[in-house]
């Protein structure tokens, strides 16, 4: 059993007397992170304390099995995820992160307001682009950034929707440095990560049974009761009592433990294309007691695969005729095709703008300084200080087709800069972020480790936001990226009542 | 949530069923090979070649690598040792029906309806799958090779008894039953052929044989209690075709699928349940009719019916698919 240690600062060891730690024995705080457990002299803040407590009188080794045991649960019940290309590894789990970071209420109250004022904002926007194009004819977004966006989608032109929801589940990635919360993305399309934030509440609420009590932890068990209200509220006009599916692209997509979870614990039909068919502008589903009407379609394959006759023709997993069902109000989509647009990372820069254009308020929470490339000024000095951004593809996700140059060499830099200069318009970059970190499990203790959050925002008749998040960590040591695909895990999230 | 309606997808039904089918497939096998195992260790060689024929014969396969084998036919296993020839059912990567590669279908079936099984079903399988998975016949062998066929027959029927103790008694349900029997029928019926090819009834030699039958047929002790203990091929015929209390008796399966089928098409429908109600009946008829007053010792004849019975359930099992899985949708346009 460890015991009798000290949390030890970078700079300021003096400051760390009398800190006995058995867990956080060795945990480094680092003044350029934020930390969210420390302050930056080596004190646990104080909604950590009770934790900081509790954990200290937990040996060493027991915390390690009930970590084994979480991770050993998710492994049982099959929560896993998927990498492309790693054909050895369809399924694997994601790896689990002990250690809860806690959030104080105002802390999210003040998220919460700014994530609704946003996702008002670009719903504001989708409807605008895809209607009368005001946003684009007053000069505020340049015009062709929207059109010769490849997730513009020109079929969706004129499309009314129930409350002007296009986006009705959004994931919005949230970052914070020494001064704050940062928008990092947006996610419109099929935001992933939902069921995690469940199941490792799910998994840390039983191994820490005690400290969770001790703490009045905001529930997040009605998020999929909200979102099947979301969902049924967006029906067709004159629709009481929808029969909402989910279409998932199959179960080798990489978040099929997701499609199903939702669907399960919203008694809805997990359906793949080939359970739908379109007659006479309506969709169907094929049951065994034949076939039966589809109102709403909560959708989890990109919007060119959902209908060979209108998109990517080639698609296997689409319903021939979903878009055109779509387009005569007989069904609804969510996401809506076309919202892409709105979560491209070149638009993204223009989302304080659009929430200073259509609500006529300051951006509660801000953008992270960004550089378009497609810009003369910007490209300049991205290549001028490649070593120092983090340089994004700007159709990419998922931490896919990024350069973040301080950790690459300079062969790789010098490719990325030809990348950049033959297809400008195609890459943004940031600067390199000083992500705040929190503690979590290593081999043999605490270590810091870099962590984001993203909330799961839901629009139907009105804005809806549970009180917690999927949590990523970047486990490998210094990593910046907390991408599941790239070597991240999932931290629980505890937003504290008091 | 739920719409308070029992639709159920046809896709998630096909599931379900197959998922069933080849749980009872890998259930089976797994007893071939417990028996087995019981023949190698307190038996001659000889009952052990029989052994082998039987299960070969049985599931109408030739061992792998046979082909480059001098023999013809089952005389193919009298070449291999007991180590190539349980790989073969066991692990053997291009045996379709190899144990290993049955529960992993089944539960990639389940894992496509996770979403309408509920978690102690699916934890059960998936934490048998996960035990399994990855095994070779080397990592059992040295030690207690027979423990993992009691192991993966056990796990099947944990299976089927927690499914039966916690499913939601909807289509769902009755499509894993109808899997299940359809699937028992035809290898019942072809393990009686191919033991009725190597034990002819009127030879009474064979005694013990015909009790390593009931073994097989997990009818044994019933037998014992209700009938003899001595296994006369004629009455063991009769108890595991015609009891109709014995769950592995074929009179028995065709009573659950005609139950069964009899509750999913008794939803408005449209078609071919009738077609289905037909063979059903036909195939029952053979049973409860003709298999009483059929003359006794007369194997060709016996092994005739079976195959009737077999083609009959076939039939069954291509209406359900025509009706309720693959259905043309002009028929089925509401």
């Amino acid at each position: 059993m460890l015991k009798n240690h000290k949390i030890v600062s970078s700079t300021n060891p003096d400051n760390n007397e009398n800190k006995e730690s058995g867990l956080f024995s060795n945990y480094e705080t680092n003044p350029l992170f934020y930390d969210e457990m420390f302050t930056p002299d080596g004190e646990p803040r104080e909604h950590y304390r009770i934790l900081w407590e509790t954990l200290n009188s937990i040996p060493f080794e027991q915390i390690v099995q009930l970590q084994e045991q979480a991770e050993r649960s998710f492994l049982q019940d099959g929560i896993t995820f998927s990498v492309y290309g790693d054909e050895g590894a369809q399924e694997r789990i994601i790896p689990i992160d002990f250690l809860p970071r806690l959030i104080n209420r105002n802390e999210w109250a003040y998220l919460e307001r700014g994530l609704t004022q946003r996702l008002q904002a670009l719903n504001s926007f989708l409807t605008d682009i895809y209607g009368e194009a005001k946003i684009l004819t007053d000069g505020v977004i340049p015009l062709n950034l929207v059109y010769g966006c490849p997730h513009y989608r020109i079929e969706m032109a004129g499309v009314t929707l129930p409350y002007d929801v296009h986006v009705s589940i959004c994931g919005s990635d949230l970052v914070r440095d020494n001064k704050g919360y940062m928008v990092l993305e947006d996610n419109l399309r099929s935001p992933s990560g939902v069921s995690y934030m469940l199941a490792n509440r799910q998994a840390i609420r039983s191994s820490l049974r005690n400290l969770y009590r001790s703490y009045s932890v905001l529930s997040i068990g009605n998020y999929t009761n909200l979102l099947y209200q979301s969902l049924a509220e967006i029906a067709p006009t004159g629709v009481t009592d929808p029969c909402i599916v989910l279409l998932t692209p199959g179960v080798y997509n990489s978040a099929y433990y997701e499609h199903m979870f939702l669907a399960r614990e919203m008694g809805i039909e997990l359906v793949q294309g080939n359970d739908l068919l379109v007659n006479n502008g309506i969709v169907y589903m094929r049951t065994t007691q034949g076939l039966r009407r589809v109102d709403v379609i909560y959708r989890r394959l990109d919007d060119s695969f959902i209908d060979p006759l209108v998109f990517r023709a080639d698609s296997q997993l689409g319903v021939p005729g979903l878009f055109h069902a779509f387009r005569l109000g007989n069904v609804a989509i969510a996401n809506a095709p076309g919202t892409g647009v709105a979560d491209d990372k070149a638009v993204y820069y223009y989302v304080p703008d659009m929430i200073r254009y259509y609500l006529a308020e300051e951006p509660i929470i801000p953008n992270v300084e960004t550089h378009l490339c497609r810009e003369r000024e910007g490209l300049e000095y991205t290549l001028d200080n490649l070593d120092k951004l983090v340089v994004k593809q700007v159709g990419e996700s998922g931490g896919y087709g990024m350069l973040v140059g301080p950790h690459a060499s300079q062969a790789e830099r010098d490719d990325f800069a030809r990348q950049i200069k033959a297809f400008p318009e195609n890459y943004i970059s940031q600067p390199t972020l000083d992500i705040s970190r929190a503690p979590s499990m290593g081999e043999n203790g605490t270590i810091p480790c870099h962590v984001d959050l993203r909330p799961f925002i839901l629009q139907g008749r009105e804005t809806r936001i549970v009180p917690g998040a999927f949590g990523r960590v970047a486990l490998r040591p210094g990593s910046l990226v907390v991408n599941s695909s790239q070597g991240g895990g999932g931290k629980d999230i505890w937003v504290l009542e008091n | 949530m739920g719409t308070g309606e029992l639709t159920l997808l046809s896709t998630d039904a096909q599931n379900i069923y197959w998922m069933s089918r080849y749980l009872e497939r890998a259930g089976h096998i797994s007893r071939l090979l417990e028996t087995q195992f019981d023949l190698i260790h307190d038996r001659p060689a000889s009952d052990v070649e029989l052994g082998w024929r039987r299960i070969y014969r049985s599931l109408n396969r030739t061992p792998a690598g046979a082909s480059l084998m001098p023999a013809q036919n089952d005389d193919v296993v009298m070449l291999l040792d007991a180590y190539t020839l349980v790989d073969d059912l066991a692990f053997e990567p291009e045996n379709p029906d190899a144990i290993i590669d049955l529960l992993g279908k089944a539960r990639e079936n389940a894992r496509q309806i996770r979403n309408i099984l509920n978690h102690e079903i699916w934890s059960t399988l998936n934490v048998s799958f996960l035990g399994m998975k990855g095994k070779r016949l080397k990592d059992i062998w040295s030690d207690q090779p027979q423990d993992f066929f009691i192991a993966s027959s056990t796990a099947v029927r944990t299976f089927c008894g927690i499914a039966d103790a916690t499913m939601y008694r909807d289509h769902g349900w009755h499509f894993f039953k109808l899997g299940q029997y359809v699937e028992r029928i035809q290898l019942t019926c072809a393990l009686l052929d191919a033991h009725i090819k190597l034990f002819p009834t009127n030879d009474h030699h064979w005694e013990i044989h015909w009790s390593d039958l009931l073994g097989i047929c997990v009818a044994r002790a019933a037998f014992r209690r209700l009938q003899s203990v001595e296994c006369q091929p004629g009455r063991v015929l009769d108890f595991l075709i015609g009891d109709a209390r014995l769950t592995n008796s074929i009179n028995y399966g065709l009573g659950e699928i005609q139950k069964r089928l009899e509750v999913i098409s008794g939803s408005p429908d449209t078609g071919n349940k009738n077609t289905s109600a037909w063979h059903i009946g036909k195939t029952r008829a053979l049973v409860e009719f003709e298999w009483p007053v059929h003359e006794k010792g007369n194997d060709a004849s016996i092994q005739n019916l079976l195959n009737q019975i077999r083609a009959g359930v076939l039939e069954i099992d291509s209406q359900i698919n025509n009706t309720y899985f693959n259905y043309p949708i002009e028929c089925k346009s509401v």
